[in-house]
């Protein structure tokens, strides 16, 4: 897998075409995104792309994560960040995975949600791209959390989602185990839930799941 | 979107004359990425294009190189003699070997299977032979493959031969050893074939119509490249039976079908590459057919050749006969809705009733509504509905 690194706001002016993946990581600490952007390239056993997006802009993560979407082209497409540790063939494991099951969205081994939610995950283009309005990836409304549960339950809706464990891209952050999610964010998907995620998810256990 | 080139690939021309303005984009996608400056990282890399097809006997238990690395070391026999201790090789054995191909690929029924990475080796198929396509640059994709396979040693003597993908097992839910089983118990046949796309068969008049949802003016290009190449365009609108529905290049045949279907298709290019409008030529071999990068950057050649088999056997095939493989697993996934739609089509085209043809367009239009967005309806329920019933 190559990386490249470059500015948000430069985002547009190159064509990021890839036969393979492409994994996107928004950073804002660029000594971190380096560490861990060269370890997963090196790692991943499997051709791709890892870009790392300098959020320049200050846009956040689901904001810098949709216009990297809507600015590549790949059949898959994932999202990690600075603060991930990749394991060995990790993308390579959840490419196998992805097509043995049929999957849709993958969930890494994240070292945390032990899979019950894609918080770095790996998604088929084809399927992401008819999620939402305006080839978001995310939904729009969200800022920092509840994006990835909310695709998640998509993808279990759909029954695409797919957990390999040894697909490891652990999440390192000694300070986040205690952090707070955004209010804002929890209110957001309390909403959309209690309406099935625009009327598409009618059990109401699944879309209830992260409430 | 990234850049003027999606801008363009994006809005639907109507006319020959906005095709002729579409972009091509070969010339910017083939730059990969590019790093920005000041950025340590590397370029993409393009492999290296395809030199030399091999013409030596294989070994079974080593995937098959279409196109040798240059960068592969070769094999000194006095180096591994100063480096271990086995023992010369029996100089008949070696002999014997050298003029006959391993047992595996004795078999009458060669079925290989193309991979591109090394992590794609673990989801083969035991029951195919491993065939390294890394290398592989053609546009043609997998009938480049085809071509190559046909002049190779691996297939001479076999009375069946293919090569399908290493998705095979993905597509089709099916093992390859039940494949080859379906194989023999229908004996006689010139080709086997399947469609992994089941529902495309209820839905779509046929899968040109079908390719226009995929592909960005799928249909005035397939129109533009059938007049050039003296094709009868008839066969864009018509409805098919789902019989001959096929998708995936998935065929294993005979080497007469292979002598009949490949020269078939290279007289089809060849003479649309003369005869095209040289800015619709350009947009043929441009990767906006592929604008979502789905398909590697694929140009619209190679979703045309896919097409062409159902033309070539009811053309210049017409004597071949043909067995096509049912695939439980995708047969499972069709919803009651699919079932009756291809139901009803099939039976208008065989009792070639006009009648239920619109009947099966109107349910259909209904169901494309009732399971698609409002936008994919607006953009495309028009254009994959042809004003005029005709039956192949």
């Amino acid at each position: 897998m190559d990386y490249v690194k470059v500015e948000l706001s430069e985002l547009s002016q190159s064509d990021w075409s890839v036969d393979g993946s492409i994994m996107v990581m928004p950073f804002t600490d660029a000594i971190s995104a380096s560490r861990a952007a060269e370890l997963a390239a090196a790692r991943s056993g499997a051709k791709g792309l890892l870009l790392a997006i300098h959020d320049d802009q200050r846009q956040g993560f689901v904001q810098v994560v949709n216009l990297a979407f809507a600015a590549t082209k790949s059949p898959w497409f994932g999202f990690m960040a600075q603060d991930a540790f990749a394991g060995r063939d990790w993308m390579a494991l959840a490419l196998q995975a992805l097509h043995k099951n049929r999957g849709v969205l993958l969930g890494f081994n994240d070292g945390k949600w032990q899979g019950a939610l894609a918080s770095f995950g790996l998604a088929s283009r084809a399927w992401a791209s008819t999620n939402y309005p305006n080839s978001a990836f995310f939904h729009t409304g969200y800022q920092r959390h509840y994006a990835d549960a909310e695709l998640t339950v998509l993808a279990l809706h759909a029954q695409g989602y797919v957990y390999e464990p040894n697909s490891v891209l652990v999440e390192v952050d000694w300070a986040k185990d205690g952090a707070a999610v955004n209010a804002s964010d929890r209110a957001l998907y309390r909403q959309r839930a209690a309406w099935g995620f625009d009327s598409r998810v009618k059990d109401t256990t699944l879309a209830n799941m992260f409430a | 979107m990234a850049n003027s080139k999606n801008k363009i690939a994006a809005k639907k021309p109507s006319t020959s004359k906005e095709i002729a303005n579409l972009k091509p984009t070969t010339e910017v996608v083939r730059k990969m990425v590019t790093p920005p400056a000041g950025s340590k990282s590397r370029p993409l890399k393009r492999p290296a294009p395809v030199t030399q097809v091999v013409d030596q006997p294989i070994p079974s238990q080593v995937p098959i190189k279409l196109a040798p690395n240059k960068d592969d070391k070769v094999a000194n026999p006095k180096d591994d003699a100063d480096k271990s201790s086995t023992p010369a090789v029996d100089s008949k054995l070696e002999s014997n070997l050298a003029k006959q191909p391993p047992r595996a690929l004795n078999s009458p029924v060669r079925i290989f299977q193309i991979y591109f990475e090394g992590w794609q080796r673990e989801l083969l198929d035991p029951a195919f032979y491993p065939l390294d396509n890394s290398r592989g640059t053609s546009e043609l994709m997998e009938f480049a493959v085809f071509e190559q396979l046909q002049k190779n040693q691996a297939t001479q003597g076999a009375t069946l031969w293919g090569a399908l993908s290493w998705r095979f097992g993905e597509k089709t839910g099916m093992q390859g050893n039940d494949w080859v089983k379906q194989i023999l118990e229908h004996p006689g046949n010139d080709v086997y074939f399947c469609n992994p796309h089941v529902q495309n068969e209820a839905i779509f008049h046929n899968m040109w119509l079908q390719g226009e949802t995929s592909h960005p003016s799928f249909l005035d290009i397939s129109k533009a490249f059938f007049v050039a190449a003296g094709l009868d365009d008839k066969e864009l609108a018509a409805i098919h039976p789902s019989s001959v529905y096929s998708s995936a290049n998935y065929f294993v045949a005979t080497p007469k079908f292979w002598e009949l279907f490949i020269p078939y298709v290279r007289k089809v290019l060849v003479a649309a590459d003369k005869k095209l409008n040289p800015t619709i030529r350009d947009v043929l071999h441009s990767k906006v057919a592929d604008d979502k990068g789905l398909h590697g950057g694929a140009t619209y050649v190679p979703f045309i050749v896919e097409r062409l088999f159902g033309l070539f056997m009811r053309t210049e095939g017409k004597e071949l006969k043909a067995y096509k493989i049912a695939l439980p697993e995708r047969e499972r996934e069709l919803n009651v809705h699919l079932k009756l739609l291809r139901e009803m089509k099939d039976v208008a085209h065989r009792t070639q009733s006009a009648w239920l043809a619109a009947c099966w367009v109107n349910y259909r239009n209904l169901y494309l509504s009732q399971t698609n967005t409002k936008d994919w309806c607006e953009k495309y329920l028009r254009v994959i509905t042809p004003t005029e019933v005709r039956f192949v």
